[in-house]
């Protein structure tokens, strides 16, 4: 056994012919091993070489992926748009002499220094992005440069050719090109594989609306506001703008504040406004005959809690009256008429108490109250206590200043089909009533959105004053004013909602931060700019259409005016 | 010219050689200075030479180079032994002089001056011991009782601990496995081969632990890829089939060593990876042909010594080849008689003008005390 096993280890030494024969046998082995090298050589040689991946540059966009689909408003125009551009990148490891690059690159780029380039240079990293949309001219003169290490790209970045104006609604990408806001997010597979997306916006209008609001936060020296406008018709979204917004080209430099979009994700008290409501339903559900008057003249006690108006009255007012004169006291005792159950009801089929289904990532949950007692009944029906965001709000009351119809809204161009979901609320008649008496908010000389008159249009709304919550209380200062209304009364055919954040008294309005003085006039500088533009015509008041579709014999003030004559 | 009766030198050297050998052999050198006159403008500008700067020494590096080919080529297998023994000696005592003399150049010590020349001793380490190598071997297998194998295993140790010690991981990689396949010629034993192919590979583990500029490179490959790597990638893929064309191409504006470590890449990206496909065929027929030439002999000196040479020839080729296409690190190494530089040249002239020498057709009994 040791034997054999010495001869497996080191075997005795063959004859010389032998050991010649080994050798020549064995250089086979040799030549086996060196054709197996050229070979895998030969074959990676060829890999690369058939490698379009792995060339320098690459002359086409990525292949494979299709170009993100476009964002288009209902007049064709392009919100979003996905467009070629080249890339200027630097490379430092590729880099042979970063301060004769630094120095040449540095007059052609306009964002970079030579000493800020030479510090890039310095790192460790494999990319530097040096100018992302480069032109044409720049890319032919750094090209003439030669330098080594200094690349571009070909890709695809988007584009928002309106800047600021429907930011919140279009969102932004992130840097890989994946939606992380607004309608980029919510429809990003959608978009992704190259589908455009046609929405019910109008620019025209949202341009107008987004100014005017603008213009009055200037004047009123605000921080803020937001507007919606919607087709009642069909539920349609025309126009949508919160202030302050962002630039979606610049999405990374913008702040919270900015990016927050207070018609969907904001959820407020609404205030006054909530009476359309109030009053709508109390005439639907019948506890309230549109004759009845109501005892406004005291203060309404409740727990510890009371129930006042700004401007008493001294006597009985008419439901008319109490929404004329916005009376918080008349508006809960007709709350108390219709009973918690019912207001409960109405509210529920108007989408108030449920989060809105809204092609946007980002809407909120209404703050309902937990326990739906008298109080809260009460002081809902004047719009405390309960939660909404503004577009909720609108589309609610688009349904009771309307055609009594509530209708989901949307940000998408519907089709003319009766895919819609819509629910009848209020019957004709009580849609015309209170068409009547937000027509009067506007006309009548007692009511408080005289400002919001353009001639012609018959603008019927109703004023607001939202008191913000700031800590655990109501911040008395910190006001949201809001005026929403509809135009023109007899056909309404569009719901504004407009409110401007904690406006300042100025001289030119006698102190008044109210929302006649600030939010009002909003409505009518965009009524007159934008109805011609979406085909309605003036009318007059005497016209037979207008008779017909409106009360005419409404009696606001007569009393008072009796008793002043006494 | 030279008639088949001619009996001088010359006449014998003509009628024995192997001329498909040195066919091959000629078509590698002229590609050589079509390559090193594509890639070395750029680096001469770089470093602020005349653009015919290294091509023009690359012409005069040729001179020495085919001399000592025909030379050596001429010789006799035993005074090829003889002046290899004489010079491997003379070598390695240059080499160990490096170590302690010689200038740090990129980070090893390598070159030295003699005179005028700036010589790297190791590139002449190589053929001389391949051939004092397989003399010794061939000694232990045909001899009484001479433990060559002990003998070629020290000497072996001796020019390993001085590369590595430059260092120089290729022309380490190069002279361990020059004298392995002689090894496994020489008929050792199977379970050693095993064996010996374990600890290599447990030496490379050693050498990546050990010494940091190995540890470098294999991170840096393992990290998918070094610069250089990655241009070198690049070139290729550039070049394609036919090439951007001679003096088109980037990589030599961008790689410092590009006429002499990248050459293989510059001849992918300018003439295209056909030509890299005729560069590899040409080594590949030189170690093939000089493989069943030097068996043909009949003789274990010529047959060990001889493809030894050939495989060391082939390995250096093939290690740089490998390093251009990214199947292993990023190493220093010359394409022999293509890139350019003295040392290599002149080398690669010996190494083929021994292998020449040693495939020579038999002569009758006799002539020359062959």
């Amino acid at each position: 056994m040791t034997y054999r096993l010495r001869d497996i280890i080191w075997p005795a030494k063959p004859q010389p012919a032998q050991s010649r024969k080994i050798a020549h046998n064995r250089l086979r082995f040799g030549m086996v091993a060196v054709a197996l090298c050229l070979v895998t050589i030969s074959g990676k040689a060829m890999y690369l070489s058939t490698s379009p991946d792995l060339r320098s540059h690459h002359a086409t966009a990525q292949k494979g992926t299709v170009q993100r689909g476009a964002i288009i408003d209902r007049t064709g125009k392009r919100l979003a748009t996905s467009v070629p551009v080249r890339v200027l990148h630097a490379d430092p490891k590729l880099i042979l002499d970063p301060f004769e690059t630094a120095a040449k690159l540095a007059p052609l780029l306009p964002r970079w220094s030579e000493e800020r380039l030479l510090q890039k240079f310095g790192t460790k990293t494999r990319y530097i992005e040096l100018e992302r949309r480069l032109t044409p001219q720049k890319y032919k003169q750094i090209l003439n440069l030669g330098l080594p290490g200094i690349a571009v790209k070909s890709t695809t970045t988007r584009l928002y050719p309106h800047g600021h104006e429907a930011a919140h609604i279009l969102g932004a990408l992130d840097v890989d090109g994946k939606g992380i806001a607004g309608l980029e997010k919510q429809f990003d597979s959608h978009l992704a594989s190259g589908n455009d997306l046609h929405l019910a916006l109008d620019m025209g209008v949202q341009g107008v609306l987004r100014q005017e609001i603008l213009n009055q936060i200037d004047k009123f020296e605000a921080i803020g506001g937001a507007g919606v406008m919607i087709d009642i018709k069909t539920g349609e979204v025309i126009a949508l703008t919160s202030l302050p917004d962002f630039n979606p080209n610049h999405f990374g430099r913008s702040d919270e504040d900015a990016r927050f979009n207070k018609v969907t994700k904001g959820v407020y008290e609404m205030g006054s406004i909530f009476k359309v409501l109030n009053t709508a339903i109390a005439l639907e559900s019948g506890a309230v005959r549109f004759e009845e008057e109501f005892e406004v003249s005291k203060p309404i006690s409740i727990s510890r809690f009371k129930i006042r108006d700004y401007h008493p009255h001294n006597r009985p007012l008419s439901v008319s009256e109490i929404l004329v004169y916005s009376s918080n006291i008349g508006s809960a005792r007709m709350a108390d008429a219709m009973g918690i159950e019912t207001q409960r009801a109405y509210m529920q089929r108007l989408g108030l108490l449920d989060r809105l289904s809204l092609e946007l990532p980002e809407v909120s949950r209404p703050l309902v109250p937990s326990r739906w007692e008298r109080i809260a009944s009460m002081t809902i029906s004047y719009g405390h206590g309960l939660s909404v965001t503004p577009l909720s709000a609108a589309s609610a009351i688009a349904a009771a200043a309307g055609d009594g119809i509530y209708r989901t809204p949307t940000l998408l161009k519907q089709r003319p089909a009766a895919e819609r979901i819509e629910t009848r609320i209020f019957s004709e008649d009580t849609a015309k009533a209170i068409r009547s008496m937000m027509r009067l908010v506007v006309s009548h000389d007692d009511g408080t959105g005289n400002f919001a008159e353009a001639a012609g249009y018959l603008v019927g709304g109703k004023t607001g004053t939202a008191e913000k919550i700031k800590g655990k209380g109501y911040d008395k200062k910190a006001n949201m004013v809001s005026f929403v209304a509809g135009f023109p009364s007899h056909d309404p055919a569009y719901l504004i909602l407009v409110m401007v954040d904690e406006p300042k008294g100025q001289k030119f309005s006698y102190g008044y931060a109210t929302a006649g003085w600030v939010a009002a006039p909003i409505v009518r500088r965009v009524v007159e700019k934008v109805a011609p533009k979406l085909g309605i015509l003036p009318v007059d008041n005497e016209a037979d259409e207008v008779k017909q579709n409106l009360i005419q014999d409404i009696k606001i003030g007569e009393e008072e005016k009796r008793h002043a004559a006494l | 010219m030279l008639g088949r009766t001619d009996r001088s030198l010359l006449g014998i050297w003509w009628w024995t050689v192997d001329r498909y050998l040195l066919t091959a052999i000629l078509l590698l050198l002229v590609t050589g200075i079509l390559m090193v006159m594509a890639a070395s403008p750029a680096v001469a500008q770089r470093i602020s030479l005349p653009d015919m700067h290294f091509v023009w020494r690359q012409l005069v590096y040729l001179v020495p180079a085919i001399g000592a080919m025909l030379f050596f080529s001429l010789l006799t297998p035993r005074l090829i032994r003889i002046l290899s023994l004489l010079s491997l000696t003379g070598v390695v005592g240059l080499m160990i002089a490096t170590l302690v003399l010689g200038p740090e150049v990129k980070g090893a010590t390598r070159w030295i001056a003699i005179g005028p020349l700036n010589l790297q001793p190791s590139e002449f380490a190589k053929p001389f011991f391949a051939i004092v190598s397989g003399w010794l071997l061939s000694l232990w297998r045909e001899g009484d009782d001479f433990p060559g194998w002990i003998w070629a295993g020290g000497l072996a140790g001796i020019i390993v601990s001085i590369l590595i010690l430059q260092p120089d991981v290729g022309m380490t990689a190069v002279v361990a496995l020059t004298w392995g396949f002689q090894m496994f010629l020489a008929g050792m034993p199977w379970l050693l081969v095993v064996g010996a192919v374990i600890v290599t590979a447990g030496s490379f583990g050693l050498a990546y632990l050990n010494l940091s500029h190995v540890k470098n490179r294999v991170d840096k490959f393992l990290d998918g890829g070094s610069m250089q790597s990655d241009l070198s990638i690049r070139s290729f893929a550039d070049g394609g089939i036919l090439g951007v064309g001679p003096g088109d191409g980037q990589i030599k504006h961008y790689l410092p060593d590009a006429h002499a470590d990248f050459i293989f890449s510059v001849a992918a990206e300018e003439y295209g990876v056909l030509m890299c496909l005729l560069i590899i065929a040409l080594y590949g027929f030189i170690v093939m042909r000089s493989f069943s030439k030097a068996a043909a002999r009949d003789n274990l000196f010529c047959l060990i010594a001889g493809a030894g040479l050939a495989m060391q020839f082939g390995v250096q080729a093939a290690i740089h080849m490998a390093s251009s296409v990214d199947l292993i690190p990023t190493k220093g190494m010359t394409l022999p008689l293509i890139s350019y530089g003295g040392s290599s040249l002149l080398a690669s002239g010996i190494t083929i003008g021994m292998i020449l020498a040693l495939t020579r057709r038999r002569l009758r009994e006799g002539w020359l005390n062959g």
